[in-house]
């Protein structure tokens, strides 16, 4: 069995996951409001609109507030990580010195500042403009991550990897950040209308699902590097965890496309509802899941390494 | 139209080009891994497979005694890739290169080479 020995080890690794986590929910959430929402709420009631539109901004609001700190809880952990401080005091110090001398650090204060600015762009009521603006500030944030990633070190100018981790990234937000809003309004709206926005999130679910799938096999195929490596290596076995997690993900989300969300305009709507929140909610936590494996693949040596390291 | 379809085609080959490595090794050094030079260097340079973090990366170098024979910290030339440390005046004999490297993606790697001065 190979040793499982993460970079930075579980801190960083939690860091990491939880910051992404927030920020797929930053760019789900903008991107649901911005896609799925404007004709929903043509078919809301009034008095329906209103809470879910609230909704929708306070969760916005709690996700950049969250991605904003997980972003400072991964530069403490990845601090920690590089220059290994004695003290507290020297902690602080060291953590000034990677923000503004690493290339980790070059990319995480951006990344913070885009957060801020869709939080003063999105304010407490936003029109469509500003959730529009919001959308393109916040998908800028999560893309930024590739800047973390192996495939950024790697390449020398932009890199087909570069590009297939960029459109993974901005998939896994739109897909696994929107479901949390479509909970939202599954609960908010009456069954039928709910099921307009479920079916309204379905292409984009689609198109996000082949996108990943697609970016994650070349992401495989590139880092990886080898069946050898894919079954002998840390980074191998993680590597068919995450896709196991995303099958299962999968199977969930063809679930409530075809069975759970067209019942919600069938003779029980309000039990279809019930099992459409409690299968999206499993979703979710599947989400979390794979987004968690993810952190932690991107802390292990690529299966394409490990011949240089023996 | 040619010579369009051409760019777009070279432009997709390029971004096609696979990375050889995920993580900083050591590609080349000088002097080179295992080698006698026949002048003593006035510094190693380690040529690594992707960009690393001067700040957080040290290169020791010792003589058969395990007494550290580098002045200064190591820092970058030309580029993130290579990085060199200065050395005092070597005497002939063999020493030891100790790196660590830390990589752009934070990724830490480490390695271990000799080389000779020989004896005049």
């Amino acid at each position: 069995m190979p040793t499982f020995a993460p970079d930075g080890g579980a801190p960083l690794v939690l860091a990491r996951g939880f910051a992404v986590a927030f920020m797929l929910s930053v760019s789900g959430t903008l991107t649901f409001r911005t896609v799925v929402m404007p004709r929903t709420y043509s078919y809301l009631a009034s008095a329906t609109i209103g809470p879910i539109e609230h909704g929708l901004v306070r969760w916005s609001r709690i996700s950049l507030i969250f991605a904003g700190l997980g972003l400072c809880a991964w530069l403490a952990a990845v601090t920690f990580y590089l220059a290994t401080p004695a003290t507290i005091g020297d902690w602080a110090d060291d953590l000034w010195v990677v923000l503004t001398t690493t290339s980790f650090g070059h990319v995480l204060l951006p990344q913070i500042l885009l957060l801020v600015a869709t939080a003063v762009v999105l304010g407490r009521s936003p029109s469509a403009g500003r959730w529009r603006i919001g959308l393109v500030l916040g998908t800028a944030a999560v893309i930024l991550e590739v800047g973390h990633d192996h495939a950024y070190a790697m390449a020398t100018g932009l890199s087909f990897l570069e590009v297939s981790q960029a459109l993974h990234l901005w998939a896994a937000g739109a897909w696994l950040g929107g479901l949390l809003p479509l909970l939202l309004v599954v609960r908010l709206a009456p069954p039928p209308e709910a099921a307009v926005a479920a079916r309204r999130f379905a292409p984009l679910g689609q198109v996000c699902v082949m996108l990943m799938a697609a970016s994650a096999f070349v992401q495989g195929w590139i880092l990886i590097g080898s069946t050898k490596a894919l079954l002998d290596t840390a980074y191998g076995w993680t590597a068919l965890l995450k896709a196991g997690l995303f099958a299962v993900l999968l199977a969930l989300a063809v679930l409530n496309r075809y069975w759970l969300a067209p019942d919600l305009r069938g003779r029980h709507p309000d039990l279809a509802r019930r099992r459409l929140i409690r299968s999206v909610s499993v979703e979710t936590c599947f989400g979390l899941l794979i987004v968690l494996v993810a952190a932690m693949l991107s802390q292990l040596m690529p299966g394409m390494d490990m011949s240089m390291a023996r | 139209m040619h010579s369009a379809r051409t760019v777009a085609l070279a432009a997709g080959f390029a971004l096609l080009a696979a990375p050889a490595f995920a993580h900083a090794f050591l590609k080349t050094a000088s002097p080179a891994v295992g080698s006698t030079v026949s002048q003593a260097p006035g510094q190693v340079m380690i040529n690594f497979t992707e960009g690393v973090e001067p700040r957080f990366s040290t290169i020791t170098v010792q003589n058969a005694q395990g007494t550290p024979v580098e002045t200064g910290k190591p820092h970058l030339v030309g580029g993130d890739t290579h990085l060199a440390v200065a050395l005092k005046s070597l005497p002939p004999g063999t020493y030891t290169v100790v790196w660590h490297a830390t990589a752009t993606d934070t990724h830490k790697t480490q390695g271990t080479f000799h080389f000779t001065v020989a004896s005049k």
